[in-house]
């Protein structure tokens, strides 16, 4: 379903900026955004920002600012956990439930990630596979994993990523997230 | 309206919304520049290659077990 593979595009747009510092790829993708006269709704102006939040930065500037956004020294700014925004701690409950809902899946971690099943990058990967499983992961699956493992938290950390970044990009990309997701919802739980 | 005709409605409402700000360049271009850390079971393959990283042990893995339950 075409409309789906555009969500699933979003989600996978977003776990590749979660994921890592972006690589001049990934820039000159956002450099692709056509401009627009009017820009009428939130997604219109967040896809917009992120095009200009692209074109004043650079690769080694992002990849400073990744670093202290999310590693640090010791720890980042931001800890774009699940567990963490759930329970105030690493690896815990949540955790723990959403490999059991990944196992139902059929969703594994690839051996090479180093990074745990709830980071946010990771969690819209998933959701991208959901959103584009040729074998027809209905709605209400893709509702139950919205709902039990981002919706509790995972906006919170795209407005804490809008506060805490000290560059446009970042902060750009917390609207983006934030945007995307309130639609997400309103998509989702229609009624 | 029945169920089938809402969802219709739905994913053109979602899909109207996502093009808007001129994303569709874009997000063409998104599904090869993003690169899984996931995969579906039916993907896998064995890795001749394992991560030095971050490993689930047994003993991790019985944690997390016991977490769940």
């Amino acid at each position: 379903m075409v409309d789906d593979m555009l969500r699933a595009h979003v989600y996978s747009l977003l776990a590749a900026l979660l994921a890592g510092p972006p690589c001049s790829e990934l820039l000159g993708l956002l450099g692709k955004i056509e401009d627009q006269p009017v820009l009428d709704t939130e997604m219109a102006q967040a896809w917009q920002g992120m095009k200009k939040a692209g074109e004043q930065t650079n690769v080694a500037r992002l990849n400073d600012e990744y670093h202290r956004l999310f590693i640090g020294l010791g720890r980042g700014q931001l800890v774009p956990y699940g567990s963490w925004y759930q329970t105030g701690s690493m690896m815990n409950q949540p955790l723990a439930r959403l490999r059991n809902d990944l196992a139902v899946l059929g969703i594994q971690r690839r051996s090479d990630m180093p990074e745990t099943e709830d980071h946010a990058a990771a969690l819209c990967e998933t959701m991208a596979i959901l959103c584009s499983d040729p074998e027809g992961i209905g709605l209400e699956t893709q509702k139950a994993f919205f709902s039990d493992h981002l919706k509790s938290w995972m906006d919170r950390f795209f407005t804490d990523m809008q506060q805490a970044s000290t560059i446009q990009f970042y902060r750009a990309v917390g609207r983006l997230g934030h945007t995307f997701l309130a639609i997400e919802n309103a998509y989702l739980n229609p009624f | 309206m029945n169920r089938k005709t809402g969802q219709n409605s739905r994913r053109s409402f979602i899909r109207n919304v996502l093009l808007m700000g001129g994303a569709a360049p874009l997000l063409a271009g998104v599904a090869r520049a993003a690169g899984p850390g996931l995969k579906k079971k039916s993907e896998g393959r064995p890795d001749p290659y394992p991560s030095q990283g971050y490993r689930e042990t047994p003993h991790i893995r019985q944690y997390y077990k016991k977490l769940a339950s």
